[in-house]
């Protein structure tokens, strides 16, 4: 899992950060926009 | 010297002032190869000169690259993965403040661009690069500034209507810290590990680009601070360091 880091030790970060719909459609929004799907098989 | 990254291949982005550069210098000094990435030919050179008289490591080499513009992002991979077929370590960290609204010349709001999907595009296209290595490890250079936006904007990320540079800049950290969680989710079972850092206050050029308000509280808040002490610049570089688990 993945962690965020503030002076050497992993913390919370914000609630909206782990907004897991949010942390997902992000994912798609970004591929969408770099049109990563045609250049690499994800 | 002590040379715990001899062997390693690290990667940093915007790597000629601040964080970057100060993070390149580091792991050069822990012996990995460094390949540092900014967008100015004569910084880059500089940033390159200056690691390598500081450290005697003379596997620096820095590549030119605007990552705001996905052709010179898709290059830059090309270029590495030409080079290197396993890659150690990706920082990623080029980013910046835009004052006002600009866009990039794929037409892409310009915080968008550079302080997000350059990492989203830089990261998946170095992945395989990334998996082909014992234990690798991508840090995401965020900010505690991502608490001061309560969602990504979905329906206008790019901000068309609305911009504010802080707005755009924190939800841009917001980002970062969500493409780091689905990263390290997509990661699971690999040897390649995601994590998101705040970096905490340093000596940077960030800021430099904008006038106005920013721009000059920076400059100044850059000559207060001078040089990051050396406890400091040590926080840059523990997520990269053998020692650390994440």
């Amino acid at each position: 899992m993945g962690k965020y880091f503030t002076d050497k030790r992993a913390v919370q970060s914000s609630p909206a950060s782990y907004d897991t719909d949010a942390v997902v459609r992000l994912w798609a929004e970004s591929e969408q926009q770099t049109a990563l799907a045609q250049h690499v098989a994800a | 010297m002590d040379t715990p990254l001899a062997g390693k291949t690290c990667i940093v982005t915007g790597a000629t002032n601040g964080i970057g550069e100060v993070t390149a210098q580091a792991l050069a000094q822990m012996g990995a190869t460094v390949i540092g990435v900014g967008r100015s030919p004569a910084r880059c050179a500089d940033s390159a000169a200056r690691i390598k008289a500081a450290t005697g490591n003379a596997q620096v080499e820095y590549v030119v690259a605007d990552l705001s513009v996905q052709g010179q992002v898709r290059r830059l991979a090309d270029e590495i993965k030409a080079r290197h077929s396993r890659i150690d370590v990706l920082v990623n960290n080029a980013g910046m403040y835009f004052s006002t609204r600009q866009t990039s010349p794929d037409g892409i709001e310009m915080t968008w661009a550079l302080n997000l999907l350059n990492y989203f595009l830089l990261t998946n296209l170095l992945l395989d690069a990334l998996k082909a290595a014992p234990a690798a490890r991508v840090v995401s250079v965020s900010s505690g500034a991502h608490e001061g936006a309560k969602q990504i904007n979905f329906a206008d990320p790019e901000f068309k209507t609305g911009y504010s540079g802080w707005t755009a800049y924190n939800q841009s950290k917001l980002a970062n810290v969500q493409f780091t969680y689905e990263l390290a989710r997509r990661l699971a079972g690999t040897r390649v590990t995601a994590n998101a850092l705040h970096p905490g206050f340093v000596a940077t050029g960030f800021g430099h680009n904008n006038g106005g308000l920013m721009g000059v509280g920076m400059k100044i808040a850059q000559r207060v601070g001078a040089r990051p002490p050396k406890g400091r610049r040590r926080a840059f570089t523990w997520p990269v360091h053998p020692k650390w688990k994440a």
